[in-house]
């Protein structure tokens, strides 16, 4: 599991089915990256939120 | 008056005269030149349009979202609109129990749905991950010159995974659309 998919994936454990589209075509996963998530779907999650699930993975 | 014999001696070329009578005339020996595209037949292809995607985009929407796009403005409203889509595309489950399961769709405008069809996976692990090209096609009537944009879209069947679709970005088989009007 690369951290895109961690990230996806942490995204769904904190808030499920949430709806959003977002464009990666690799390099970091970072809080830029997760800041440029367009959410379909409310969100309030933080990228400090995701990344500390994504650290457990 | 049509002219009964064309005698060839001391003469380079015919004269710039009708030839509406003239038989036999035998298309290899049309060496130069542009043919206009209007003497071909019914169903030749009027104009050509090929769009790629450009950047590799993910969602997990269960409506429908708009990956890439292309125009064509159709020539004649009789004529048909032949859309191919080669598609690279990547499934992800997201969780133990979603799946990426997805429609891929072809849609005219808006809403207007030209080719559907669904893509499966049988597992749903959150780090199973599968990767595949695939194909879809539409064809119909234009029913009208004005301009129509063409959209690839995909919707996840339900909630929770994820859908991504491969631009020139990321891969050298990126997704793309080509569009033909075809002379009806």
């Amino acid at each position: 599991m690369n951290d895109f998919d961690k990230m996806t994936v942490s995204i769904e454990k904190l808030q499920p089915n949430s709806q959003y589209t977002i464009k990666y075509s690799g390099g970091t996963v970072d809080e830029n990256l997760f800041n440029s998530i367009n959410w379909v779907s409310s969100n309030s999650l933080t990228w400090t939120k995701v990344k500390a699930e994504m650290d457990k993975l | 008056m049509a002219l009964t014999t064309v005698r060839s001696t001391g003469i380079g070329s015919l004269p710039a005269i009708s030839g509406s009578n003239l038989t036999s005339l035998n298309a290899s020996n049309i060496s130069s030149g542009t043919l206009n595209s209007a003497r071909f037949s019914g169903g030749k292809v009027v104009q050509f349009i090929r769009a790629v995607e450009s950047t590799t985009t993910y969602h997990t929407n269960t409506s429908n979202t708009v990956m890439f796009s292309g125009t064509i403005t159709p020539t004649n409203s009789n004529n048909y609109i032949l859309a191919l889509l080669t598609i690279t595309y990547e499934m992800y489950g997201n969780n133990s129990s979603s799946t990426g399961n997805a429609n891929v769709r072809i849609i005219e405008g808006s809403s207007n749905v030209k080719a559907d069809c669904e893509i499966k996976q049988s597992h749903s692990a959150n780090d199973h991950v599968s990767r595949h090209i695939g194909g879809l096609s539409g064809y119909w009537q234009a029913g009208g010159t004005s301009e129509l944009t063409i959209n690839v879209a995909t919707k996840l069947v339900s909630g929770g995974g994820r859908i991504g679709i491969f631009g020139s970005d990321s891969n050298t088989n990126a997704s793309a659309l080509t569009l033909m009007e075809i002379e009806a």
